[in-house]
């Protein structure tokens, strides 16, 4: 059977790699990722920027859509010549189209990300490694004891409330760093500033020390901020809000210090493995819609329910982080909320932290965990195809 | 025990609401032994297709059995006893005539070695020789039907079910086939074949059966068949005219009717045969 197996799939991607469209899109993934950015990029940091997000769209959008697609295809020469080769049986054939399918998101994945590798040695391409948080040192906003580091904690200015996080000293000569942050309006009114706290350094113990920090928007939820670097082993980061009518939420994993650059390969290879994990689950799905039938109907149907699986977590119009405040917030919510937030709560096909990471020029942190549960979804998927594919009488 | 046999099959079609469309098969039964050639004549849409899936496992009757060396159709021991030339080829268009008789060698479960000899072998045998490393994408409808023919043979099956092998071949082709499957029954192979072209199996077969609708209208022997009891041809030679009318006035003394009596034609086959064979020969 494995032999069987192993030769059908052998000869199906043979068979997909030979036509000239394959050969075409073969060297154009070589050399999207640099052609782009090299169009795209307005000077080297530009490139940069413009390297990162190709690199990133492709993986976690071209590449699973495009496995879809190809599932959905990939069976077709199996479907069409493969029932009559008569000593395997169909489901053999299922599984080397299988095999050879996750040949081909291999392979692309390969040509994608040497044609990113390329683009990554410079200098200016390296990523922050992200000094975290060691805890929260005052949380007046913290429900209860068990809050994890996803769980965001609320100061109120109003209140004089602030927030304090404790860092261990990273190893650079000037102090800066990011925070991501949520907002929740009490009046109905703009807010004043474009960052709606200050950030102070402090050396633990010493309150004369206090600095204020140099605080810069980043985008309408991210800010950064730096300082000189103060003397000691520990710091404290102190984030105190200062527009009336904004409490401020951030949680431990949503602030860091940057602590040093680092080469971008491991993420960047981390990145596709989780793009190609995601792959291979979309072209399971779509192969299993396909081995109840060959028609492009079933197909399309099954591109269909995949679609809405990969970008409604993206389409929703509130995020996960904007369902949370509100849930905060608001206590009754009408239907088309409670359709959003359900949209939100779908399982996202891709870990997105991950990617955001990245394309914010973040290290990022490997997690296994991800890439093999998606793997073994679509490895669970794919005997269940097989033996609806084996059942099925295939007339024409 | 028959190599095929086809008990009473019954095969309706349903359209994608469960609605009954076509009665593709309507009571068919048949059997074929081991070096026995079985032909089923009819029309497009007759159902011999539907009954050859039938027998390989691919379409499931709605009822009646089939039976292939004593296996149930689809089993592996049957479909490894079985080789299969579908109406379309079947063939993977990016891969090499070679590379496609490789895979099926893999799949009958050859060495590699083996499956290498035997690809050179069969490439000789149906005469792709010259086109072994071309795409199959770029071959005649013929020369694929030669490579799908020489993927049947490459597992050795004992059954070969052969679904209008000759469509698509020219005459030396067709004459090939013929030989091929006179072979087959020489090495005791039982051969399934089907056509609507009824010239094409009047010299390979044993027997015929003439389907149509999905229901066997007459079956039988070609001799038990087509034999014709009320005349008789004699022919004489040489050509000598004086003799033939001699011949002619004897038969009319006796009382017997003259049919016909006229200098017989060749074949179109045969004369494009020999010229063929002529201009190949130079
Ligand atoms: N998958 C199918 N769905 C519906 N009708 C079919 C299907 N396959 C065959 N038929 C019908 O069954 C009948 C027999 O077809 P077939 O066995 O292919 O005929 P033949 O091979 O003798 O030309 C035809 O009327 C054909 O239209
Ligand atoms: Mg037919």
């Amino acid at each position: 059977m494995i032999v069987r197996v192993l030769a059908i799939a052998a000869a199906t991607l043979r068979e997909s790699t030979r036509s000239a469209p394959v050969r075409l899109a073969a060297l154009l993934l070589l050399l999207c990722v640099p052609v782009m950015a090299w169009l795209v990029g307005d000077g080297e940091d530009g490139r940069v920027w413009a390297a990162r997000t190709f690199t990133v769209e492709g993986l976690r959008l071209v590449l699973p859509l495009a496995a879809a697609v190809g599932g959905a295809f990939v069976l077709r020469p199996a479907a069409r010549a493969g029932w009559a080769l008569l000593p395997a049986r169909r489901g053999e054939w299922f599984a080397g189209a299988a095999l050879a399918g996750l040949g081909m998101i291999l392979l692309s994945t390969a040509l994608f990300v040497s044609g990113a590798v390329v683009m990554a040695p410079g200098e200016s391409a390296r990523v922050v490694r992200p000094v975290r948080a060691t805890g929260l040192v005052a949380a007046p906003g913290t429900a209860t004891g068990a809050a994890s580091p996803a769980d965001r904690h609320w100061a109120d200015p109003n209140k004089g409330q602030a927030l304090t996080f404790a860092f261990v000293r990273p190893d650079t000569a000037q102090l800066a760093g990011e925070v991501e942050f949520e907002l929740v309006w009490t009046q109905e009114a703009a807010p004043a500033r474009g960052v709606p706290f200050d950030v102070y350094v402090l050396a633990p113990g010493s309150e004369a020390a206090r600095v204020k920090a140099e605080a810069r928007s980043l985008s309408r939820r991210r800010a950064s901020f730096s300082a000189a670097m103060p003397a000691g082993d520990a710091l404290h980061v102190q984030l105190v809000p200062n527009d009336p009518v904004l409490i401020v939420g951030v949680a431990e994993q949503g602030i860091f210090l940057d602590g040093g650059r680092v080469s971008p390969l491991p993420g960047i290879l981390w990145l596709a493995l989780l793009a190609v994990a995601a792959a291979a689950l979309c072209m399971a799905v779509s192969l299993w819609f396909r081995s109840w039938s060959t028609a492009p109907t079933a197909a399309l149907a099954g591109l269909l329910l995949l679609a809405a699986l990969t970008l409604l977590p993206g389409i929703a119009p509130t995020g996960r982080m904007a369902a949370d405040r509100r849930a905060a917030v608001e206590s009754d919510k009408d239907a088309m909320q409670v359709l959003e937030s359900a949209a939100a709560q779908l399982p996202e096909l891709l870990p997105s932290a991950a990617f955001d990471a990245y394309l914010r020029g973040r290290e990022v942190v490997p997690t296994p965990g991800e890439a093999a549960r998606r793997g073994l979804i679509a490895l669970a998927l794919l005997p269940l195809g097989a033996v609806t594919f084996r059942r099925r009488q295939i007339a024409r | 025990m028959p190599a095929v046999e086809i008990r009473d099959i019954r095969k309706t079609f349903r359209d994608f609401l469960g609605r009954r469309r076509v009665h593709a098969l309507d009571g068919l039964s048949f059997s074929v032994a081991a070096g026995e050639v079985y032909g089923l004549l009819g029309p497009n849409g007759s159902g011999k297709t539907t009954t050859f899936k039938i027998a390989l496992g691919l379409l499931r009757p709605d009822a009646g059995s089939v039976s292939v060396l004593g296996h149930a159709p689809g089993t592996l021991a049957a479909r490894r006893a079985t080789g299969y030339l579908p109406e379309d080829s079947a063939l993977l268009p990016f891969l090499t005539a070679r590379e496609s008789l490789r895979l099926h060698g893999a799949l009958a479960g050859l060495s590699r070695a083996e499956s290498r000899r035997k690809t050179d072998e069969l490439l000789e045998k149906v005469g792709l020789k010259q086109a072994a490393d071309r795409r199959v994408l770029g071959f005649s409808k013929g020369m694929q039907r030669r490579l799908g023919i020489a993927g049947v043979l490459i597992g050795d099956p004992q059954v070969f079910i052969l679904d209008e092998p000759t469509s698509g071949l020219d005459p030396l082709g067709a004459v090939e086939m013929k030989h091929l499957i006179a072979d087959l029954r020489k090495q005791g192979k039982a051969v399934l074949i089907s056509s609507h072209l009824l010239g094409e199996l009047e010299n390979v077969c044993d027997r015929v059966a003439f389907l149509n609708q999905g229901r066997l209208i007459s079956a039988g022997t070609l001799e038990e068949l087509l034999r014709e009891k009320e005349t008789h041809e004699l022919r004489v030679s040489p050509a000598d005219p004086d003799a033939i009318m001699a011949l002619e006035a004897l038969a009319k003394e006796r009382g017997l009717k003259v049919v016909r009596s006229k200098a017989p034609m060749r074949s179109l086959e045969a004369f494009y045969l020999s010229v063929l064979g002529k201009d190949q020969a130079k």
